[in-house]
């Protein structure tokens, strides 16, 4: 017995030891491959790194495809044939290029000094081979209306291309310079079958950067893209952590382990606040890139009655949104889109804060408020709608709960509906809902795609705007607006798009939303993208 | 005693293949359809004509049993599929992920365990005295205190103010310390109360008290044969943890950037990535098996009364 418990004891020690050891054995196996990691992010010499951190995975970077792929690495990879700059587009791997009379056939003339990171040319042959691409998977990206237009990209010379549509489509050129699917892939990233919606084998691009280490779900390493035809980037690295926690990212950022925050929802606007107020570190605001904004359903219960969308519109205080759940950094949005956005600038009226104009517009739409009672009733009915969010979203969630509170003011109750995030896109799609978040496309697809895509059941603001006297005529005038070549006409059809939008209060327009930054003092030349997804981490110094 | 083992190996294969059922249908039970959930995910505007096109592709439209057997015919063969999401194989993900969480969850186990064997014997040797109700109320606070709450805890004093340790990411020993002890803090408090308690019962044994009559040094009591006794259930409750942790590790995951299986799961399930789902699930299940069995065997060759009754 005792020699038993003695073996016991001994082999019972040498299973602790054992265990212990081989937990400090795999600690330190994995201390060496990061560990090289963190040197190559922080502290090897010579070079000169960014540490930068996203929520998700960078994904496969695969140019054609969106997720798992994040829009940012796959601007930083692949470039377009134009570029979308302060409203206009720009010549980019097209140095210029020709529109037939028609509107219908496009000619680019491809710049001849660009190469793929891996030494091999960008020219014509290459830029068909990857609309071929897109154009095999055309299901996939019929959300862009571009695709559906391009009947075929066909290769005039070395470095000239036509793209020909089938109607002549505006937005072309603008649709163009997207960060996905049109960018170009090179020779030796393409799969057997060429079919890259099947996978790519390689991320080979000519953008200023190159993938070089990559472990999936823990970081993304790039280095600057040594043939790049541009502006070389300032630093030699850009190292890409996953940090799926805003709060976790802020105290990351505090500690020094990373160098910028940027991006909408990032982080919190309260840590925003917070970092900004320690006066430690530079942050800075953008320019408006979207629209948040509550789409109200014309098809459904009490707001099929314009009175009382109006009276939603009139009872809801914005400011008290932009004053304290945005702490100023969003600005408060009067119409769907702002005035410099293009064939935006529509002279409307706003919808001011005036409680008493909102409960004058619900007693001529019938509903009144009986005695002694806190919501009003018509027919024996009560005045409740419902407002559905996306439960993740806390600031979507601060907002509804303000709306709450002031629609209550007016005798209107509002049911809150926090949904899981599928299941708060299924209702967006089924038009299951009195009141949606529902954010627009933003720079550059604002407002042509924002529009186009109002005509298609599967979004919210179709669905809303079903219930519409005027809806056939509504979906005629943009189309109409999509395929018209003349600019005056162009831009009337949008005065009677935007102005009809307005006036039908389909929308509660909220703020106009921008892109926020913080980094610490030693970092220069952070500049906004044009676009929500776009960094330009070539333009950032660190000191 | 191999008999026993064989036995409760082959009995796996049931348990895994009810969980498999179960879980099968209950995925297809969630609100959302996988074809739907990624065309919204890839911001592809839903239409009947879209979903179909998904729906065919990732073999949804077949019936159910065949799916069930399609993807059982696979899984006997270690190939549960490719993520809708990502393209791979899911088992090859999986096994990227999976390392990960074994370490933080051993690790956190140990450390669990080498917090609370002091501290549970000392309140038990010296009960109702100061050092016990400090324990207690460390206790208290661990158990009721919010893995996510820790953390942030944790890094606020250890990373930022102290700077010891880095606040994210997988690396080295230091990266691993935080988030193992975050997450060996909520067990801190169940292990301790419940060795106080096992190791009070033992002291009041019989044999504690002829082993004193002999006079025998108390060290050698307790460090030999009280511990010895007091621990055993202490061991199964650890084992039992580690299916616990294993699939609780996911808020610690986050807060700590940690790549674990955790956060691959997650957002699996608000992709409606069935494979990915499944997969998770079964392999989880395994592993708790695999621990229990590994518990009962241990049990069998530190406690010779377990052995020799014959219990199994």
């Amino acid at each position: 017995m005792i020699n038993l418990s003695k073996r016991y004891f001994k082999s019972s020690y040498l299973l602790t030891v054992l265990l212990v050891f081989s937990l400090l054995l795999t600690a330190c196996n994995g201390s060496s491959s990061s560990s090289a990691a963190d040197n190559n992010a922080s502290s090897e010499t010579g070079v000169n790194t960014i540490r930068f951190s996203s929520a998700n995975d960078i994904g496969p970077l695969n140019p054609h495809m969106y997720a798992p792929n994040q829009m940012f690495a796959q601007n930083m990879v692949y470039e377009s044939l134009v570029k979308y700059v302060d409203g206009k587009v720009v010549p980019h791997l097209a140095e210029k290029w020709e529109v037939s009379e028609d509107g219908k056939e496009y000619t680019f003339f491809l710049r001849k000094d660009v190469k793929f990171s891996d030494g091999s040319a960008f020219n014509a042959a290459n830029v068909v081979k990857n609309v071929d691409a897109v154009l095999a998977n055309r299901q996939r990206h019929s959300w862009l209306e571009l695709v559906n237009q391009i009947k075929e990209a066909t290769k005039v010379d070395d470095y000239t291309v036509t793209i020909s549509l089938h109607n002549p489509y505006y937005p072309m050129l603008q649709e163009l310079a997207l960060i996905r699917p049109l960018r170009f892939l090179g020779e030796a990233g393409f799969p057997e079958s060429g079919n890259t919606s099947e996978g790519i084998k390689a991320p080979i691009g000519t953008g200023p950067w190159v993938l070089t280490d990559y472990k999936i779900n823990e970081y993304a390493e790039f280095s600057k893209n040594e043939n790049y035809w541009g502006e070389m980037p300032k630093v030699d690295k850009i190292h890409v952590a996953v940090i799926p926690d805003g709060e976790s990212r802020v105290l990351a950022f505090e500690n020094n382990e990373i160098d910028v925050i940027y991006g909408d929802g990032s982080i919190s606007l309260d840590s925003f606040k917070y970092l900004k107020e320690t006066g430690k570190y530079e942050t800075a605001v953008s320019e408006p890139l979207f629209t948040k904004s509550i789409a109200l359903n014309s098809n459904k219960g009490p707001l099929q009655d314009i009175n009382v969308r109006k009276a939603v519109e009139y009872a809801f205080n914005k400011q008290s949104v932009i004053d304290n759940v945005f702490y100023g950094t969003d600005k408060l949005a009067d119409t769907l889109f702002p005035a410099n956005f293009p064939y935006s600038d529509v002279k409307l009226t706003p919808y001011t804060y005036d409680v008493s104009k909102a409960e004058a517009l619900l007693n001529d739409a019938g509903w009144v408020l009986p005695a002694n009672k806190e919501f009003r009733e018509k027919d024996g009915n009560v005045l409740e709608l419902e407002l559905c969010f996306d439960s993740a979203n806390n600031v979507h969630k601060a907002i509804a709960e303000v709306l709450q509170g002031d629609l209550r003011k007016i005798g209107v109750s509002v049911k809150l509906i926090g949904e899981e995030n599928q299941l708060f896109g299924q209702r967006q799609t089924n038009g299951d809902f009195d009141m949606i978040f529902s954010d627009t496309f933003g720079i550059p697809y604002d407002p042509h795609a924002m529009v186009s895509s109002m005509r298609i059941p599967s979004h919210a603001d179709y669905q809303a705007q079903v219930g519409l006297p005027m809806k056939k005529e509504l979906d005629q005038k943009i189309e109409e607006a999509l395929l018209s070549t003349d600019e005056k006409t162009r831009q009337e059809l949008y005065d009677y798009i935007l102005t009809t939008l307005h006036e039908q209060a389909v929308y509660l327009p909220i703020s106009y939303g921008t892109n926020l930054t913080v980094y610490h003092k030693n970092i220069k030349g952070l500049e906004f993208g044009q676009m929500n997804s776009e960094i330009p981490f070539e333009k950032i110094d660190k000191e | 005693m191999a008999w026993f083992i064989v036995k409760r190996v082959l009995s796996i294969i049931p348990i895994i293949l009810g969980v498999s059922i179960i879980t099968f249908l209950m995925v297809h039970l969630l609100p959302v359809d996988p074809a739907e959930a990624y065309l919204r995910l890839s911001k592809i505007p839903i239409s009947d004509e879209a979903v179909q096109l998904v729906r065919t592709e990732l073999g949804l439209d077949q019936p159910l049993y065949t799916q069930y057997l399609n993807w059982l015919s696979g899984a006997i063969r270690l190939d549960f599929g490719s993520s809708y999401i990502t393209k791979n194989p899911v088992w090859e993900e999986m096994m990227n992920y999976l390392p990960a969480t074994l370490e933080l969850t051993f690790s956190s186990i140990i450390l669990a365990f080498l917090i609370s064997l002091p501290i549970g014997i000392f309140s038990a040797l010296y009960k109702d005295r100061l050092f016990d109700h400090f324990s207690r109320t460390l206790s208290f606070v661990g158990a009721a205190t919010p893995s996510f709450c820790l953390g942030f805890l944790f890094i606020y004093i250890f990373s930022l103010k102290l700077g010891y340790f880095p606040v994210s990411g997988r690396g080295g020993l230091v990266h691993l310390i935080l988030p193992s002890l975050t997450l060996a803090l909520a067990s801190v408090a169940v292990y301790t109360r419940m060795l106080r308690g096992s190791t009070i019962d033992e002291l009041h044994q019989p044999y504690v008290l002829y082993a004193r009559a002999r006079g025998i040094r108390e060290k050698i009591i307790i460090g030999k044969h009280v511990l010895k006794n007091a621990i055993t259930p202490l061991i199964t409750t650890m084992g039992m943890h580690i299916g616990h942790k294993l699939s609780g590790s996911i808020i610690v995951e986050n807060v700590f950037a940690w790549p674990g299986m955790g956060r691959y799961f997650v957002n699996a399930l608000s992709a409606r990535d069935y494979p990915v789902i499944l997969c998770y699930v079964v392999l989880v299940t395994t592993i708790i098996i695999i621990c229990n069995l590994l518990i009962d065997i241990f049990h069998a060759v530190i406690d010779p009364r377990v052995r020799k009754k014959g219990v199994y």
